[in-house]
């Protein structure tokens, strides 16, 4: 288990050199976020990515979501509740959805 | 007695605004935090001699830049000698990249990217270089042939360390004695089959501009190597494309009269006689609309120059 809470060069390296593969994939849009889930997940071991885009993100307006993309591998429960999500239930009812709604920055980490 | 160069160049087209890349959604939502970012690529004067985080971040930045561009070549090179520029902080940048690079053979010159901000008299050399001027009378160049490492990284103390530079490379040391160009470090790397192809990226301080620092050499180094990743990868091309309209012979042809090869040697490359070498010249000269090698070496040069020169994007 690594204690670092900082990132090294060489992972910074990393990432940029997934972020330039995305990049490069400006013209296929669909390949592009493809490549953007399936790289960040891949640098950091995740099981499961997924990029969710929703529009209309105002104070007094429930976002609605435009697109999701999944990661390569995905729980079959995990990922029955990624199908609701946005549709059956609103994206506010997520709980790192609800947090990132309440506050008023721009970029966050939940 | 010095050589006087005279290459007629196309003025500089006026800057364009670039696409910043890739957009952004609305909303992202990923497991992965980055530390926060300087906008733009422009860093500030320290004396450390190893990049920061942020300035390697600064480096990645523009290299994805770069790589957002790949289905425009020119203005891809353009962004990358731009903005090396802009963020090592030195008064003039360039590239080139030559294929068939071996000791037993000369280079073939493909092309040079220079930043908007010239030196007339280096311009001159840099316009000459590679055309008329064999690559390895540079003296980068001439090192890097005789190198076995595939990545290279010289200043002018690595490649000028004797008193009689002189003899060996008269044009560059004509240039740097007249007190043009104080500094200077190019990095070079091959790349493509059988590391034949060579790229070069070169930084010149001008005049009173001083020194060149470890930390702007480091920096260099560190993008420079990157740059070979990206070009190993595919993401930024940079071997010579084909002139649309012309037979595979007069591209062959043209690709060594571009390198300063004498008709002759073209001749007995292309296992052609001199008369059909001459012939093929006046061809070339017919299909660009110029009257002789040194106007078609400058029209290939503003070809490059005349692309769309895009502005560094501001960061939001």
């Amino acid at each position: 288990m690594n204690r670092r809470l900082g990132l090294m060069q060489s992972e910074i390296t990393s990432m940029m050199r997934t972020l330039a593969d995305v990049a490069v994939l400006r013209s296929t849009p669909d390949l592009q976020l493809a490549a953007l889930v399936t790289g960040i997940a891949s640098l950091i071991g995740a099981s499961q990515a997924f990029l969710g885009v929703a529009e209309n993100w105002r104070d007094s307006k429930s976002p609605k979501i435009t697109h999701m993309l999944l990661g390569d591998s995905h729980d079959p429960a995990f990922l029955h509740y990624l199908g609701d999500f946005g549709r059956s239930f609103p994206v506010t009812s997520d709980p790192f959805v609800n947090n990132f709604f309440q506050s008023g920055d721009d970029f966050q980490t939940c | 007695m010095p050589r006087t160069l005279k290459v007629p160049l196309k003025p500089e087209s006026p800057p364009t605004f670039m696409d910043r890349g890739p957009s952004l959604p609305t909303l992202v939502l990923l497991s992965m935090s980055i530390p926060p970012l300087q906008p733009g690529y422009t860093m500030s004067t320290t004396h450390r001699t190893q990049p920061t985080h942020t300035e390697v971040l600064s480096v990645m930045r523009l290299l994805a830049d770069v790589a957002a561009l790949k289905s425009d070549p020119p203005a891809q090179r353009q962004l990358l000698v731009e903005g090396l520029c802009r963020m090592v902080g030195t008064n003039q940048a360039f590239l080139f990249a030559a294929n068939g690079w071996s000791i037993d053979s000369s280079p073939i010159f493909t092309h040079q990217t220079l930043t908007a901000d010239q030196d007339p008299v280096f311009l001159q050399y840099m316009s000459q270089f590679g055309v008329r001027l064999r690559l390895e009378a540079d003296p980068f160049c001439h090192h890097s042939i005789r190198s076995p490492a595939t990545l290279q990284n010289y200043s002018f103390e690595d490649v000028l360390p004797t008193h009689d530079a002189e003899l060996d490379f008269p044009d560059f040391v004509e240039v740097r004695h007249a007190g043009r160009v104080a500094d200077g470090l190019v990095s070079l790397f091959r790349t493509g089959e059988g590391g034949r192809s060579v790229v070069g990226v070169g930084m010149h301080q001008f005049g009173q501009s001083g020194r060149l620092s470890d930390r702007d050499r480091n920096l260099v180094a560190f993008a420079v190597a990157e740059l070979k990743n990206l070009v190993d990868r595919g993401h930024v091309t940079l071997a010579a494309g084909a002139v649309p309209g012309l037979t595979p012979r007069l591209q062959q042809v043209l690709d060594r009269l571009l390198a300063g090869q004498a008709p002759k040697t073209i001749a007995r490359e292309l296992s052609l006689s001199v008369e059909t070498v001459r012939e093929h010249f006046q061809r070339l000269y017919r299909h660009f609309q110029v009257s002789g090698r040194d106007e078609l070496a400058a029209k290939f040069i503003g070809q490059i120059r005349a692309s769309p020169m895009p502005e560094l994007s501001e960061r939001p």
